[in-house]
């Protein structure tokens, strides 16, 4: 059993450590995202769309990660099984973001195998 | 047709006979906002034509014609010899089954062509049975199963174009037949799913492979659409066309400008958050509603909610599942369709909220988008139900291999999952909208049809009939004591004989004239038979089982108006239906269409009409001009006139202000935004429009106070100080216009002190914005004392007018203006309205003359002061009136804190509207502890609690309290002063005396100036009906010049075409009348008619033809 525990934080450290340029790379874009859709002007049209700083964070870990589509789908689909125990709760807040995270999940799945179906 | 159909669509049958389920006994579906009649026939004829006369007065209805099927229906039915509920069962029936037909053709061409062999049943079962549609169902919404039942018959059109298994121009007329016939009574909103689902398509069409040949196509196939569409609908599109552009921004002002809207949307998407939609839930009734009659099973059961989130699990798991590059490829696109929908089902909820607000602000039409959960969701459900049907067939083929028996267990117990999940269509329970309170199912008392019956009867069809009680004018709900409860009158669901109930189809003179017999009728006030019959009411309805003390929707005890019309000696009881009476005149009144030469002249407005049918000589057969229903053609009606009637308007008699509501004036887009050059350049465009002297006032009095609340607006959200004084700056330039314009206005002959009165009034509430918000949350500095600058500008501007207008200020000097159109010596009558009062001479001040006149009462409220000479122009008037302190107790009181006792006065018995003033002077004889004054209706007792506004800030010197008390309705009420209560301990009485305690109503006295005619004519009456839309009339060719009145509601389509250069004016207010040189026989006919005719014919031969192109091939 230690072993395995073992073996996963390794893996995981492993994995942080190839990645962590890009984790910090992400934070960035988020931070730069943020300060740019709070400037004036920008910030009129931004505020048609609140969820854009974290559009672009999606689209950046797309393009660096590139994580497995169905893992998206899945992971996607699985966030409802974890609302659940949110709505038991009534704890909206929580339901809203897993909400949105299924939402752009799915969303970005059908996008991904859209261009399947292109004859 | 295989065995498996059959079967199939035998099940889809069996399951769309549920509405047999819904009836018990004698119940039949009435009410709400279900549009559900009791006479269907009468009702669908009544529909033919663009007139109606329902609703008493008579209105335009061109936008019922396209219910032509959806009513057709019931009529049918109804004429194969059916009952009402029978018809309700078979009709219910058909549009039950029919989203599941029309879901049963996609889903089987659907599943042949991908070989879903466990898909059809599921599919169809739930596009028939889910919760989306049984929010409709608890209103029975017609129009949306139509367009509902439409939606896969559309998409499965455009599918088999895309494979070109059709040829565009058939596949576009096949398109345009089904939305002919599911038509969705036309509303535009309700087509919301289906054009999301359209455009999807489209978007997938050109993204698959986009080439010119394929934009072609689709040109070529919306065209066909378009123009079929056209041709097919033009019996309603024709004349519609002329109601939308005429009614657009009225329906936007009803909903309270777009500000309402976005207020509106706000609070029915709270609870259309993403994760509720992915549910299929967030329907908005589920949550605003806590006695919804199942919602709650459904947000609370732990068992159910799993459900609730197996749904989207099944719905986009086929996405993950399916391989085969076909099904995969509808599974995308059904996916895509379900997450597009998506963002407009969530309206203004987060995270595209702010996206569908933009929208509304921005895109013209969207506004009509208001329920945007409502009319967007047939898309989610449609696109739900086919990736549902995909994730079973999956899970049976990969069973079936194994285990055929289960496989088709399962495929019945999933089917048989998808109704027992939308159980409430099994017991129709959904019908309780409130439960244990109010249902759509009732039953309807027998006399209610024996009346319907009496009523359509070839004599008492063109009977005006005035429906008793009034209903609550606030919410204009018709409630009854057996349960019906809707906004839409019973009686305009039962006869189409002319039944006046309050409504909201009334125009607003319509309605107070209404309001005003109404009145007069509670309070047995002389006159009202006279103003019944001057709006051509012949007969009167008491419902006894009218529920009048319906909580929300209080009105007047019908028993008030069955004893008016008992004690009065012109009346006879004509017929009774159980707890229904019908009274009529005894003596003639005028027929719907008279002819004379003469007509009653009074300048006034409408509600006028109730003081001169008032006055002991008024004959209320000869017709009235009112002169505020201004027509270019004035003084042509007054070379007619007859007797003429000048009745002063008293400015601000009541000391109250007018009510302005300052939310549809903040500007939604201020400086700073990106938008707002946008703005300027607008109202620069509207100024350049700008010619008379009143409308530059009226444009640059509404700029300021736009300005002022932008300024306001940005005040609030904390801007930073240059944008604060750029709209100082901006508020500055409209004030200067403003004043400019004023100027100018001051210098034209005509001023028009209602019009000032209006002015001072927005003004007085720019200043009150300034002082009261502004001014206190504002910081010291710049831009306050800029303001401050501004401000004075304003009070100046303010005084200026404040000084021109002829204005009642306190309750004994009631100003009056009198606006006389010509020379002429007048009878000055006067009607105060205190009664204990004598009036044996009256004070007043006319054109600064101060007289004392003698009085003779001609009446039981006229008083006659003389005769008098008025030139033509305004005319001052002040008429002193007498104060009566309706406080009968000692003069003064005290109050002591030890004592409980509080000081009561005597109960004072009042009626609605009216308004009273209560004043005193209190002063603190001992004590500190505070005291609170409140005005009550009798029976309710002093809330000490509730009483912290009310506070009297007593000291030890003689203070003032006054008070002015509105009635929300007849109650008795009385002036209460009690101590408050303090934590502290008291060792000694604190004591309050009261002094001059006065309470007296604002009386609003009444004036007419009447000047008779040196010759009258007869009225008569010889005419024909040839339909609610065309009328002959024969008129006296001796005499040069003739006045035809009709009596339905004022329409520019109502014409006669054959009278050459014709006046067409307001008579009696609300009325058509005409002056038109003699001839003998004359046509009246309502113009939109001739477009529904030629409509019709149009409709009918692109029918045929369609029919025709179709079917060439196979005959």
């Amino acid at each position: 059993m230690i072993k395995i525990l073992k073996d996963y934080i390794s893996r995981s450290y492993n994995w942080y450590k190839e990645n962590h340029a890009k984790i910090i790379f992400v934070y960035i874009i988020h931070l730069v995202s943020y300060y740019l859709v709070n400037l004036p002007y920008i910030n009129i049209i931004a505020s048609l769309f609140l969820f854009l700083p974290y559009v672009i964070d999606w689209i950046v870990i797309m393009i660096l990660f590139k994580p497995q589509k169905d893992l998206i789908l899945k992971t996607g689909i699985g966030l409802f099984i974890i609302s659940y125990l949110f709505v038991i709760v009534h704890i909206s807040v929580a339901l809203e973001f897993l909400g949105g995270m299924s939402y752009i999940m799915i969303g970005t799945y059908v996008i991904l195998v859209i261009k399947e179906i292109k004859k | 047709m295989k065995k498996r159909q059959i079967v199939e669509l035998l099940i889809i049958v069996v399951l769309g006979l549920v509405p047999l389920l819904w009836f018990h006994g004698n119940q039949v579906i009435l009410g709400h906002d279900s549009g559900l009649t009791l006479s269907p026939i009468s009702h669908f004829l009544d529909r033919l034509y663009p007139w109606t006369e329902r609703f008493g007065f008579g209105n335009d209805q061109v936008y019922a014609i396209p219910g032509f099927f959806i009513h057709g229906l019931d009529a049918l039915i109804a004429l194969l010899g059916f009952q009402l509920q029978s018809v309700q069962k078979i009709a219910f029936i058909f549009w039950f089954v029919l989203p599941g037909l029309t879901m049963y053709y996609f889903s089987s061409k659907l599943s042949q062509k991908l070989n879903l062999k466990f898909f059809v049943l599921p599919t169809t079962v739930l596009y028939m049975f889910n919760h989306f549609l049984l929010q409709g169902w608890f209103v029975a919404e017609r129009t949306k199963f139509s367009v509902y039942a439409a939606l896969p018959l559309v998409m499965v059109f455009l599918f088999d174009w895309e494979e070109k298994r059709r040829s565009t121009f058939k596949t576009g007329l096949f398109m345009a037949l089904t939305v002919f016939f599911l038509n969705g009574e036309a509303s535009l909103p309700l087509f919301g799913g289906l054009i999301l689902s359209v455009f999807a398509f489209i978007e997938f069409y050109l993204f698959k492979g986009f080439s010119r040949k394929k934009l072609k196509e689709l040109g070529k196939l919306i065209g066909v659409f378009v123009l079929t569409s056209v041709a097919l609908n033009a019996y309603w599109l024709f004349p519609y066309i002329a109601y939308i552009l005429q009614s657009y921004s009225n329906a936007v002002l009803q909903a309270g400008g777009i500000n309402g809207v976005l207020t509106w949307l706000t609070y029915v998407s709270q609870e259309s958050s993403l994760v509720n939609i992915f549910r299929l839930q967030g329907i908005p009734e589920w949550y605003l509603n806590p006695r919804h009659p199942y919602a709650g099973v459904f947000l609370n059961n732990i068992f159910l909610i799993v459900i609730g989130f197996g749904i989207p699990i099944a719905a986009f798991l086929p996405l993950y599942l399916i391989k085969q590059r076909e099904q995969k490829e509808k599974v995308i696109f059904f996916s895509f369709l379900a997450l597009f929908s998506m963002i407009f089902i969530a309206g203004a909820h987060p995270p595209f909220g702010e996206i569908y607000i933009f929208l509304i602000n921005f895109v013209p039409g969207f506004v009509a988008f208001r329920n945007p959960f409502y009319k967007f969701a047939p898309a989610l459900w449609f696109s739900y139900a086919i990736l549902i049907g995909f994730a079973i067939n999956y899970l049976l083929q990969k069973i079936e291999l194994r285990r055929k028996l289960l496989t088709y267990g399962l495929y019945l117990a999933f089917t048989l999952g998808i109704i027992l999940y939308s159980y409430p269509f099994l017991n129709g329970v959904f019908f309780d909208y409130i439960k244990g309170e109010r249902s759509m199912r009732v039953v309807v008392p027998q006399y209610i049809f024996d009346f319907g019956k009496w009523s359509d009867s070839k004599e008492r069809l063109n009977t005006k009939v005035l429906a008793l009680p009034p209903v609550n004018p606030d919410n204009k709900v018709d409630a009854y004591t057996w349960g019906y409860w809707s906004l839409s009158p019973l009686t305009s669901l039962l006869t189409n004989a002319p039944i006046v109930n309050e409504s909201n189809f009334m125009s607003t003179d319509e309605r107070n004239l209404t309001e005003g017999l109404y009145k007069m009728i509670k309070n047995n006030e002389p006159g009202w038979e006279n103003l019944a019959k001057l709006l051509g009411i012949k007969s009167f309805l008491v419902r006894g089982d009218f529920a009048w003390d319906l909580k929300g929707s209080q009105t007047d005890n019908p028993s008030v108006y069955d004893k008016t019309l008992k004690s009065s000696s012109n009346l006879s009881l004509v017929k009774k239906f159980g707890a229904w009476e019908v009274f009529s005149f005894k003596d003639d009144v005028n027929a719907d269409v008279v002819t004379t030469s003469k007509i009653n002249y009074l300048v006034g407005d409408a509600t006028d009409l109730g003081k001169i049918a008032s006055l002991p000589f008024f004959d209320p057969k000869e017709p009235v001009y009112v002169s505020s229903n201004a027509n270019k053609n004035a003084q042509d009606i007054m070379s007619l006139r007859n007797d003429l009637f000048l009745v002063p308007t008293c400015f601000s008699c009541n000391l109250q202000h007018i009510f302005i509501n300052t939310d549809l004036y903040i500007p939604l887009i201020t400086r700073g935004s990106i938008f707002y050059p946008l703005i300027e350049f607008k109202n620069k465009l509207a100024e350049k429009k700008l010619v008379k002297s009143p409308e530059k006032v009226n444009f640059y009095l509404y700029d300021s106070l736009r300005d002022i609340l932008a300024f306001d607006k940005l005040v609030f959200e904390n801007k930073d100080t240059y944008l604060l004084l750029l709209a100082i700056s901006d508020y500055s330039k409209s004030l200067n216009n403003l004043d400019k314009s004023l100027k100018d206005y001051f210098k034209t002959e005509s001023i028009d002190n209602n019009f000032l009165f209006e002015v001072s009034e927005v003004l007085g509430l720019e200043k009150n914005v300034v002082l009261f918000k502004n001014a206190t949350n504002l910081p010291s500095g710049q831009v306050l004392d800029t303001l401050n600058k501004k401000y004075s500008d304003l009070k100046r501007i303010k005084d200026r007018i404040d000084k021109n207008i002829s204005q009642t200020l306190d309750e004994t000097n009631k100003k009056f203006l009198v606006n006389s159109n010509t020379d002429a010596q007048f009878e000055f009558l006067y009607k105060p309205k205190t009664v204990s009062t004598s009036w044996d001479k009256v004070n007043l001040t006319l054109d600064n003359r101060n007289l004392e006149i003698k009085t003779t009462q001609i009446s039981a409220q006229w008083y006659a002061l003389g005769k008098i000479s008025l030139s033509k122009g305004l005319h001052r008037l002040i008429i002193k009136y007498p104060i009566e302190n309706l406080y009968t107790s000692t003069a003064s009181a005290q109050v002591s804190s030890l004592s409980d006792v509080c000081f009561s006065s005597n109960a004072i018995k009042a009626q609605k509207g009216d308004i009273y003033r209560v004043s005193f002077q209190h002063q603190r004889l001992f004590g500190s502890k505070k005291f609170f004054v409140r005005i009550l209706p009798v029976g309710v007792k002093p809330n000490p609690l509730d009483a912290r506004n009310n506070v009297l800030e007593s000291a030890s010197v003689s203070d003032n309290y006054r008070a002015d008390y509105s009635l929300p309705e007849d109650q008795s009420f009385y002036l209460t002063v009690c101590s408050f209560p303090s934590a502290d301990r008291e060792d000694f009485a604190s004591v309050l005396e009261l002094k001059d305690i006065n309470i007296r109503k604002i009386a609003i006295p009444e004036v007419v100036f009447y000047s008779p005619s040196s010759s009258k004519d007869t009225v008569d009456s010889n005419f024909s009906k040839k339909s609610q839309t065309e009328y002959t009339v024969s008129t006296d060719p001796k005499s040069m010049k003739k006045i035809v009145l009709l009596n339905e509601s004022f329409n520019n389509n109502w014409i006669m075409p054959n009278a050459k250069d014709n006046i067409h004016f307001v008579a009696n207010g609300y009325s058509n009348g005409w002056i038109v040189e003699s001839a003998n026989t004359q046509v009246i006919k309502y113009k939109a008619q001739d477009f529904v005719n030629i409509g019709f014919v149009l409709s009918f031969i692109a029918l045929i033809a369609s029919a025709l192109y179709i079917l060439r091939g196979r005959l």
